[in-house]
């Protein structure tokens, strides 16, 4: 279940690219789902833990994956109970998102209306307590709060 | 240092940075998601990262039509409803296109209240009217709304001021090259917002004229038949 609170929150981690630098484990790089999503966001091959193969960049350390792709694993991997800013994302990083959330109770901060696609899907707005299914549902409560 | 470092850019939608921005002459890049409500910028000077291999470039986010930002692409939009930012003199000169039209008009009471107001519209077409050239930080949560509601249409000018200086009325041959370049006539630690700009140079051009530009109340001499029809054929993505 996803779970957002909408707008500024302190307790949050607001920039969860330097936490994941700090934190991150390395068995975390090479799950199929980092695997997954590090090729969906950044295009880029994972060949081992410690090294990573970008088309831009070429080949890479952990850290210089983008910092959306970062946000991703801590989401899904991180189990210290921690909230991170969503922001941190683009609208690429929405569907795992809500993949995530498929697996596990996630809980985000979100400070910017990020576009969840058109399909269905589930998200409680903390703020209000309203679970909402679509964007269309979405839009017009977030908007009060980003 | 970690502290700091995760403190990023945390600081760029406080007021203290605003103000720090509004006394300075520089010219600023910000590339966040958030929305700066501190900040007046324009929706044109919002723009999208793109990736293509490997090469990324800036594009305007927001696609528009004759300054119209709508999901209904079947422009000119017919309205069966204004609703204008404030209560300034764009909003009484809508006001008196709309009572001639029956159209019914209302204002916003200010840029925040928008998002607000159309969550409480109904099927009518509706035609939001602002400035756009200080509806940046609200433009998000507005488009979306209109790509959500097809019968809610956006229309952005830079402004009513930008609008009376482009219709023609104004003498002034260097009126149209200020309006295509604005940055190559104005010093930015003069003017918070291109808004405040246009508003400075329509009274500045009309101080000894009959049609003196006053912000807060309209000139009638804007309303008369001649001087309403220049202004109105400026607006194209509108049908009033």
């Amino acid at each position: 279940m996803l779970s957002v609170y909408l707008g500024p929150m302190e307790e949050a981690i607001f920039h969860p690219p330097t936490y994941f630098d700090n934190q991150y484990e390395d068995e975390w790089i090479t799950e199929k789902l980092s695997v997954e999503m590090i090729k969906d966001v950044d295009k880029s091959e994972v060949i081992s833990p410690y090294l990573i193969q970008s088309p831009v960049l070429g080949p890479i350390s952990v850290k210089e994956i983008s910092g959306g792709v970062k946000t991703l694993i801590l989401m899904a991997f991180d189990q210290t109970g921690k909230i991170f800013n969503a922001s941190s994302c683009g609208d690429n990083c929405a569907k795992w998102i809500l993949k995530i959330a498929g697996t596990k109770d996630l809980t985000i901060n979100l400070r910017h209306l990020m576009n969840f696609g058109d399909g269905e899907f589930e998200m409680k707005i903390l703020n209000t307590g309203d679970i909402v299914h679509n964007m269309g549902e979405f839009v017009w409560i977030a908007g009060k709060f980003v | 240092m970690q502290q700091g470092k995760q403190q990023e850019n945390a600081f760029i939608n406080t007021k203290e940075f605003a103000v720090s921005v509004r006394d300075s002459d520089n010219y600023y890049v910000l590339i966040t998601r958030e929305n700066l409500y501190n900040l007046p910028y324009s929706v044109e000077e919002i723009y999208e990262i793109h990736c293509s291999g490997k090469y990324h470039d800036t594009k305007r986010a927001y696609q528009q039509i004759h300054q119209m930002y709508s999901g209904y692409q079947n422009l000119p939009a017919a309205p069966e409803k204004i609703i204008t930012e404030d209560s300034n003199s764009g909003y009484e000169f809508f006001k008196a296109i709309g009572s001639e039209k029956k159209i019914p008009c209302e204002n916003a009471g200010g840029k925040s209240n928008l998002f607000r107001i159309l969550e409480c519209t109904g099927e009518e077409s509706v035609c939001v009217i602002a400035d756009g050239a200080a509806i940046g930080p609200e433009m998000d949560r507005l488009y979306k709304c209109a790509l959500q509601k097809k019968n809610i249409h956006l229309y952005f000018p830079e402004s009513f001021e930008w609008l009376i200086l482009n219709s023609g009325l104004i003498e002034g041959k260097d009126i149209p090259m200020i309006l295509e370049h604005p940055e190559d006539y104005l010093e930015s630690s003069e003017y918070f917002s291109w808004e405040r700009f246009f508003t400075d140079l329509l009274m500045r051009r009309t101080e000894d004229s009959y049609l003196r530009y006053n912000k807060k109340k309209l000139n009638e001499s804007y309303l008369h038949e001649r001087n309403r029809q220049a202004i109105l054929r400026c607006i194209e993505g509108v049908k009033f």
